[in-house]
């Protein structure tokens, strides 16, 4: 009987849904999120690498960037390359950064003067192969585009991030991934809406912040893997 | 030792070879006496190659390249025009045709004759002045792509190369195989040339302008020389004349004339030009070297703003520009073009580089991308390429694959894609981060040049910081000092409702407050109590109350 589903499941001419761009156990496909919350959400558990991911919000500094930061963290452990940042809202704070364990050395700052060129900037970073992540603020992004900067990241193993506006829900994309940040009840939730290989997901406040606590202040991978950040003793 | 008796035709006497049909075998035969020739400068003459001599030095084989149409090419135009053209150049006060071209050829217009005649000849004659400079570059120009042929390229005013070719038989497998690269070489940059191989590189130089041909070994010269006219020796007109006057129209009559006679009445320089091309005497050439800097112009023919064919011109000066580095083993830094108008001062444009390089094909996508950016005045001309100082090009060394996992990225990449970026979207806008040791937080950060700076100046104190709080944090307390991602860069002021600021809505202070007291050495005096708030709609900011005046709540940073 076992063989029979092997063989069956082995066969070509059947088709998984779990399938996707990204497999589990592969190493340097997956990059593990740092929340457990959204491990357990996504396939593989952790962020498609190698592809788009879209990440939506009405304002800015709910935790967009926040969400990224461990797994961008340890991709800047593990390999060479840089993290680039096109058209950035404001200034990335060094200190900061450093916080979080990013190579302040390795950071790429782009300031193009039209959209069309922080697109063109994007697709050349991504395609460079030089690049750990890319990180980009676009207000408008078409289904073809979105589509050819997929095909880049897959070509350049390089991570793009596009950080867009919430009214681009309504819009079609071919990134990989793409998720809603909002503020909810008792944190910042996270509305996984479209993912490839899984199916859709709301998580609601993501890092465990119950109640405001501010986050501790070194944060390595292996504490951030454990389910649920541990708020602060005392309060301020 | 046999002495002949009579005077040796010179033919004869050269090397100690069996004469078959002659009953007598030669062991060694002196060759013909040689007189001591009076010499007007008094050099001393060379001395007489004996047999044994001329066994000892090493055989030399010389290719000749004579490009007849130089002067055509070296202006841009190709000979094959619609109409009768001739180049005409000044000789002793008059303008005289140089070169024409074959339609005028055709009509009868031949080198040497006056304006009025070519003219009357063909009526609708064009004419070009011709450009010897620019002979002189276009022939050093490929006397440096020469170089990959041989370590000795000579270059012979105006319109020849000698290239000694014995050492490079074995590396291009023979001197056919040889002779057809330099051809097709020379075809592909669009020149007509004729090839020619002799032991000397005078001969070589007498056969190309005459009637051609490949002459390896030293005995078969004389049979290929002696037909040829006088003509190809470039001597004087008035040597010529004086020659034709006596009946010796061909190299071979004029070798069998007695030696002293004729050097008393022709120059001894004529005779020793016949001793250099037969190999009596040795022919020294000078080596081209070539400059150590490159810069080449290339003419578009006509006034144009066609991005292909600009993008085709300067194609072919990155081509010359390689084979120049490659033959100089240099590496260019800072490549200038020019491009020049009809009238008005020339458009530049200058690609810099973060390390030297050779690697024209990346240069290439740069230049495509900011000539889509150029913008031109007026119609362009010709362009020219400078290169700034060259340096030594450093050998590429590869690792062995014998690391697991994946190969490592050529660090080359990561200065190309700055390059690349910077390329399309100016120096400005691409910049990295660098932070300082500060405790003020605007001064704590810096926007630097990618390439150089970056990363941590000194130790910060955010080391020690964190060594502390991570130790606060065993003990179970911990120490409020998160940082936010993003950071305003002029802090922004906030409207005071009551006693809180807001910021669209009451703000809830959730952490603080962290006073900041600093810099009072720089002028950049800061006193201020920071607190972390907490918008209606979830954000999170760091802002602050400044203790000096004028007080009041500012916007520092955002939390991401």
């Amino acid at each position: 009987m076992d063989e029979a589903l092997e063989q069956l499941l082995g066969s070509y001419r059947l088709w998984r849904g779990s399938e996707g761009a990204v497999r589990e156990g592969e190493a340097g496909r997956v990059a593990a999120t740092g929340y457990g919350k959204l491990d357990a959400c996504l396939p593989g558990g952790g962020w498609p690498l190698a592809s788009l991911t879209e990440a939506l919000s009405a304002t800015c500094g709910i935790g967009e960037l926040r969400l990224f930061m461990p797994a961008l963290s340890a991709l800047c452990r593990q390999r060479e390359g840089w993290v680039v940042w096109i058209a950035p809202p404001h200034v990335p704070y060094a200190p900061a950064l450093m916080q979080w364990g990013l190579e302040v050395s390795r950071i790429l700052l782009i300031h193009p003067a039209r959209d069309q060129e922080a697109l063109w900037a994007m697709e050349q970073a991504l395609s460079s192969a030089t690049c750990v992540a890319v990180l980009a603020w676009i207000n408008r992004m078409d289904e073809r585009t979105s589509r050819r900067l997929q095909l880049a990241a897959g070509r350049g193993e390089s991570w793009a991030i596009a950080f867009r506006p919430a009214a681009a829900r309504r819009e079609a994309s071919a990134a990989a991934l793409r998720l809603m940040l909002r503020p909810g009840s008792n944190g910042t939730d996270v509305d996984l809406f479209k993912v490839r290989g899984a199916r859709p997901a709301l998580v609601s406040d993501y890092d465990d912040r119950d109640g405001g606590s501010p986050l501790p202040l070194v944060r390595s991978p292996e504490e951030s893997r454990a389910p649920g950040i541990g708020g602060r003793a005392g309060s301020g | 030792m046999v002495l002949p008796s009579r005077p040796v035709p010179p033919s004869e006497g050269q090397s100690p070879v069996l004469r078959p049909g002659r009953g007598r075998v030669a062991a060694i035969r002196r060759p013909a006496r040689q007189q001591p020739l009076p010499l007007a400068g008094g050099e001393p003459p060379a001395e007489d190659p004996s047999p044994a001599h001329a066994r000892q030095r090493r055989s030399q084989l010389w290719l000749c390249v004579r490009l007849p149409r130089i002067a055509f090419e070296a202006l841009g135009e190709t000979p094959v025009s619609a109409g009768p053209l001739a180049i005409m150049a000044e000789e002793g006060g008059q303008t005289l045709v140089h070169l024409p071209n074959r339609p005028a050829a055709t009509a009868g217009v031949r080198p040497g004759q006056r304006l009025s005649a070519a003219l009357a000849l063909a009526p609708e004659l064009a004419t070009l002045s011709r450009r010897p400079r620019r002979e002189r570059i276009l022939l050093e120009s490929l006397a440096d792509w020469a170089g990959r042929f041989s370590p000795l390229v000579s270059p012979e005013a105006p319109d020849a190369l000698l290239l000694e070719v014995q050492g490079s038989l074995r590396l291009f497998r023979g001197l056919d195989r040889l002779c057809r690269l330099v051809s097709e070489g020379l075809r592909q940059r669009g020149h007509r040339a004729q090839v020619c191989v002799a032991p000397t590189p005078l001969a070589a130089l007498w056969l190309a302008r005459g009637a051609g041909g490949r002459v390896e070994a030293m005995p078969e010269l004389p049979r290929h020389l002696n037909p040829l006219d006088l003509g190809v020796t470039g001597w004087p007109a008035a040597v010529l004349k004086g020659l034709a006057g006596i009946g010796v129209t061909t190299v071979g009559e004029c070798r069998r004339l007695p030696r002293e006679g004729f050097a008393r009445r022709f120059g001894a320089a004529r005779l020793q030009a016949l001793d250099r091309a037969f190999g009596r005497l040795p022919d020294p050439r000078p080596r081209h070297t070539g400059p150590p800097r490159f810069r080449e112009q290339v003419d578009l023919g006509e006034e144009t703003r066609d991005e292909a064919l600009l993008a085709a011109g300067c194609s072919r000066l990155l081509a010359s520009l390689e084979d120049f580095l490659l033959r100089h083993q240099r590496a260019a830094r800072r490549l200038r073009f020019r491009f020049f108008h009809l009238r008005g001062e020339a458009t530049p444009l200058t690609l810099g580089f973060s390390d030297a390089g050779c690697d024209v094909e990346h240069w290439r996508g740069l230049l495509g991308i900011r000539l889509e950016r150029l913008s031109l005045p007026a119609p362009v001309i010709a362009v020219e390429l400078a290169t700034g100082r060259l340096e030594r090009r450093e050998g590429e060394t590869t690792a062995l694959p014998l690391a697991a996992g994946r190969a490592a990225r050529p660090d080359g990449g990561l200065p190309r894609l700055v390059e690349s970026l910077r390329a399309r979207l100016g120096e400005h806008a691409v910049r990295g981060l660098r932070s300082l040791a500060e405790h003020r937080p605007q001064q704590v950060w810096d926007e630097v040049d990618p390439l150089e700076g970056g990363g941590c100046a000194g130790l910060s104190p955010w080391n020690r910081v964190q060594e502390v709080a991570a130790a606060g944090e065993e003990q179970g307390g911990s120490l409020l000092l998160e940082r936010p991602l993003w950071i305003l860069v002029r802090p922004q002021r906030l409207a005071v409702h009551g006693e809180a600021p807001c910021h669209d809505g009451p703000l809830q202070l959730v952490d603080g407050p962290e006073r900041i007291e600093s810099g009072w050495w720089d002028g950049a005096d800061t006193a201020r109590d920071y607190y972390v708030a907490e918008t209606g709609a979830g954000a999170r900011l760091w802002i602050y109350r400044d203790r000096r005046a004028p007080a009041g709540w500012y916007l520092q940073g955002i939390f991401g």
